[in-house]
C-alpha cells in the first residue's frame, strides 16, 4: 500500500516514549496528534511529530506553510516531556468525617536558487535533513503541484489537488519530504519548520484527508501570553461530567462532547502558564561531562546516558543501540535498561566518534527546543477532537493578554463521603467541584457520563468566541443551578424516594457545618 | 453552594431557544464591527497566519432549526462598480444556539473568513463590495444577508 501521510502526525505509544525511559510514574499522556508553535517577533516556528508505519519507500509528507520556511530535522523528548508536564490532573480529595483524609491524584542544505521546474511549479530549495529528502516548493495550481509530486516519487491518494488548492490559491509554499534511500521508517524524526507569519495555523483541511474519526489535537502555542483560537470557538468543560470516581478516565470524550456542542469547530484550553514552568527541562548540555564520556568503554558510555535521567527519544534510542548494538539475541529496551547486564563488544569502538554524535544529533537538539520554549513567556496547551468532516476550516491561534491568562493542569474536586458507624462502609457520597457546585452521587459505581446525558446537563458550561484583544462574547453559558431546578422539576418516582433520605442528613449535617 | 445536583434522576434535556419558530433571517457584519451601517468600511488584511487577503465576518441566524447538526454558510464578495465576483467561500459547519447575549435565541458561529485568493493587498483597497451570506440548513432551506462598504486596510 502506498499512500501520502498527510497527516500532521499519528499517535503511536511506543514511539511517544521513545521505546524507552518511560516513566510510570507520571501521568504518560499518549495518543494525541501533537504539534508545537513558537511565536517570536513575526516568525512562527513549528515542530510536528511525524508517525509512519509502512515501507520506507511509501513514505511521503507534505504539508502547507505560508512563508518560505527553514527545515530541520527535531527530536520527541520535547512533545512527551511537555505533553506529561501539563496534562490534566483532576485531583479527587476525600473527606470522610471521622476518618483520617486522604488524596489520591488520579490522571489520566544544501542552498540553492529557486529553479523554475516547468509545468508551474518552482522548487524553492531541496536538501538533506536528518533523514529526509525536503523539497520546498511553489505551485501555480494543484494540479501542477500534484503531477510535479507524482513525477517525483510521491504517492498521492486520489482528490488530494481539491485539497490543495486553497493553500495553492493562498500562495502557500510546500513542503515535501521523503526519506532517504538510506534510512527507513524507524528513522522518521519530528521536523522544525520555521517562516514569517503574524500566527499559527494548522492546515487541518489537508490532514482531513488521512485523519481518523474523533482525531484527537493537541496544540502547544509559546508567545508573548496565552494563545486562544482565533476562527473556532472556545468551551469550558463541565467539571460535573469528569468520571472523578475512574481517575477521570472520561476527560477527553468530555471535551470531544463539548466541542461538538461548540459546533465541531472549538477547542478546550488544557493549561496556560509561563514558560519558566519548562525551564530546563530538555537542555542537559551541561549535564554530561563530555572528557568523561569521550574516554568511556561502550558500557559505561551508556550507563551514562541512559540512567542520567535525561528525557528519552526515538531518536536517542535509535543512536545509542545504533553506536552500541545489543548482544545477539536481546531487544533493544531490555538492553538499554541494563546495559552492564551483558557481555558488550563493540567493534572499532569510538567514544569521541559517539560523544560527537551525541552531542550534535541529541544534545544540541534538544538544547534548541530548550531555548525555543525559554525564548517565549507563556505557554498555552489546548486540546480538541475533530471527524474529517469537521475539517473545514484550518484554526489559527492568536495571543490575547486581556482573558485569565493562567489555567492550572490540575483541578480539585472533594468527596465528602458518610459512612455506616458499625460497618464502616460509605453509604453516600456528595462531590463538590471547584465551582462549588454539590453533587450527591447515590454509589461509586455510577457512570456520571450517561446520568449527565440523561439530565440533558450539557459538557460545556462556556462557549465562548475569542480573538486577539478583549475577553471575547460568552455564546452560552450553563446556568449551573439549572441542574438543580431541572431535578426538581423533573425527578420523581423510585430512585427520588430511595434518595430523599440522604439529602436530608446531608442537608441537616450542612446545617450543622455552618452553625 | 451553588447548586445540589442529583445524579440518578432524569430530567431530560431542555429544548433550545434556537428550536422556537420565528422569522428567518440572518445578519452577517465585519468582525468587531457590531455598530456597522452599510457604506462603513470593511476591513482586509493579511491573514495573521499568512495566505491570501481576508476580511473576517460574523454571521448570525434565526429562524432555521437544526443548525447544530449542520449548515453552509457561503460568503460572496462582490465588487459593485467592476462586476467582479472578489471572493466565494463555503463552509460546512454546524452553529451554536447562543443563549446569552444580544444574540440569545440565535445561531452563531465563531468568526468566518472570506478570502480574497488572486487578488494583492493593494488590489482591494478602495473597492466597493457587497458581502453576501447565504446560509442553508440541512433540509435546504437558506436565508441570506448581505452588506455594501468600502473595503478598507486593516
Amino acid at each position: 500500500m502506498t499512500f501520502l501521510h498527510l497527516v500532521l502526525f499519528a499517535s503511536d505509544p511506543a514511539a511517544a516514549c521513545g521505546g524507552m525511559f518511560c516513566n510510570a510514574i507520571q501521568p504518560v499522556d499518549q495518543a494525541a496528534e501533537r504539534i508545537f508553535f513558537f511565536y517570536d517577533q513575526g516568525r512562527v516556528t513549528t515542530e510536528v511529530q511525524i508517525a509512519f508505519e509502512g515501507e520506507a519507500d511509501e513514505f511521503a509528507w507534505v504539508v502547507p506553510v505560508p512563508g518560505e520556511p527553514t527545515v530541520e530535522v527535531s527530536n520527541d523528548a520535547m512533545f512527551t516531556t511537555l505533553a506529561n508536564q501539563t496534562t490534566p490532573v483532576f485531583q479527587l480529595g476525600v473527606d470522610r468525617p471521622g476518618s483520617i483524609g486522604c488524596a489520591a491524584e488520579m490522571a489520566m542544505s544544501a542552498d540553492m536558487a529557486p529553479r523554475e521546474d516547468g509545468g508551474g511549479v518552482t522548487v524553492v530549495s531541496e536538501e538533506a535533513v536528518g533523514p529526509y529528502l525536503s523539497v520546498v516548493l511553489q505551485a501555480e495550481n494543484a494540479d501542477v503541484l500534484v503531477i510535479w509530486l507524482e513525477d517525483n516519487g510521491y504517492s498521492l491518494p486520489d482528490g488530494l489537488d481539491a485539497v490543495l488548492q486553497p493553500y495553492v490559491a493562498a500562495g502557500q509554499y510546500f513542503v515535501a519530504l521523503k526519506l532517504l534511500s538510506d534510512k527507513d521508517a524507524g528513522d522518521i524524526a519530528p521536523i522544525v519548520m520555521s517562516y514569517a507569519a503574524e500566527a499559527a495555523s494548522i492546515p487541518i483541511q489537508l490532514t482531513a484527508v488521512a485523519a481518523v474519526a474523533d482525531m484527537p489535537i493537541e496544540v502547544f502555542v509559546f508567545g508573548p501570553s496565552r494563545a486562544v483560537p482565533d476562527n473556532y470557538l472556545h468551551v469550558d468543560i463541565n467539571e460535573a461530567a469528569i468520571n472523578w470516581y475512574e481517575g477521570a478516565d472520561n476527560y477527553r470524550e468530555v471535551v470531544s462532547a463539548a466541542v461538538d456542542e461548540a459546533g465541531g469547530l472549538a477547542f478546550a484550553t488544557d493549561y496556560a502558564g509561563p514558560a519558566t514552568d519548562f525551564s530546563g527541562l530538555l537542555d542537559w548540555t551541561d549535564r554530561f561531562s563530555p572528557d568523561a564520556l569521550r574516554e568511556a568503554d561502550p558500557v559505561s558510555w551508556l550507563e551514562t546516558i541512559v540512567y542520567s535521567g535525561m528525557p528519552g527519544s526515538t531518536q536517542l534510542t535509535n543512536l545509542l543501540l545504533e553506536l552500541v548494538p545489543p548482544p545477539d539475541g536481546v531487544d533493544g529496551a531490555t538492553f538499554l535498561q541494563c546495559p552492564g547486564c551483558y557481555e558488550v563488544e563493540v567493534e572499532d569502538w569510538d567514544a569521541v566518534v559517539a560523544t560527537d554524535r551525541f552531542e550534535t544529533e541529541i544534545l544540541e537538539v534538544m538544547a534548541e527546543q530548550q531555548a525555543r520554549i525559554d525564548g517565549a513567556a507563556w505557554g498555552t496547551r489546548l486540546f480538541t477532537t475533530m471527524d474529517p468532516a469537521e475539517m473545514t476550516a484550518d484554526p489559527v491561534f492568536v495571543f490575547n493578554d486581556a482573558v485569565e491568562q493562567t489555567v492550572l493542569a490540575t483541578r480539585s474536586a472533594t468527596s465528602q463521603e458518610r459512612t455506616n458507624a458499625f460497618s464502616g462502609n460509605v453509604v453516600s457520597r456528595t462531590l463538590i467541584l471547584g465551582d462549588g457546585r454539590e453533587i450527591v452521587v447515590p454509589d461509586g459505581g455510577e457512570d456520571v457520563t450517561a446520568v449527565r446525558e440523561e439530565l440533558g446537563t450539557p459538557a460545556a458550561v462556556r462557549i465562548t468566541d475569542l480573538s486577539a484583544s478583549g475577553e471575547g462574547e460568552v455564546l452560552f453559558e450553563h446556568d449551573v443551578q439549572a441542574d438543580a431546578d431541572a431535578f426538581n422539576a423533573g425527578c420523581s418516582g423510585e430512585a427520588s424516594a430511595l434518595l430523599a433520605p440522604a439529602v436530608l442528613v446531608l442537608a441537616a449535617a450542612a446545617r450543622r457545618r455552618r452553625a | 453552594m451553588l447548586g445540589l445536583l442529583w445524579w440518578g434522576c432524569a430530567a431530560g434535556p431542555a429544548p433550545t431557544p434556537c428550536e422556537a419558530v420565528g422569522a428567518d433571517e440572518a445578519t452577517i457584519v465585519p468582525a468587531g464591527a457590531d455598530d456597522f451601517v452599510d457604506g462603513d468600511a470593511l476591513p482586509y488584511g493579511r491573514p495573521p497566519q499568512g495566505g491570501s487577503p481576508y476580511s473576517p465576518y460574523r454571521v448570525g441566524v434565526g429562524g432555521l432549526e437544526g443548525l447544530g447538526d449542520g449548515a453552509s454558510v457561503r460568503l460572496e464578495a462582490y465588487d459593485l462598480d467592476e462586476d467582479l465576483v472578489l471572493g466565494d467561500t463555503t463552509y460546512e459547519l454546524r452553529l451554536v444556539c447562543a443563549n446569552v447575549g444580544d444574540n440569545a435565541g440565535r445561531w452563531v458561529g465563531s468568526d468566518l473568513h472570506q478570502r480574497f485568493d488572486g487578488f494583492e493587498l493593494e488590489d482591494l483597497d478602495g473597492r466597493n463590495a457587497r458581502v453576501t451570506a447565504t446560509v442553508t440548513d440541512l433540509s435546504g432551506n437558506s436565508v441570506a444577508a448581505w452588506l455594501e462598504g468600502v473595503l478598507t486596510p486593516m
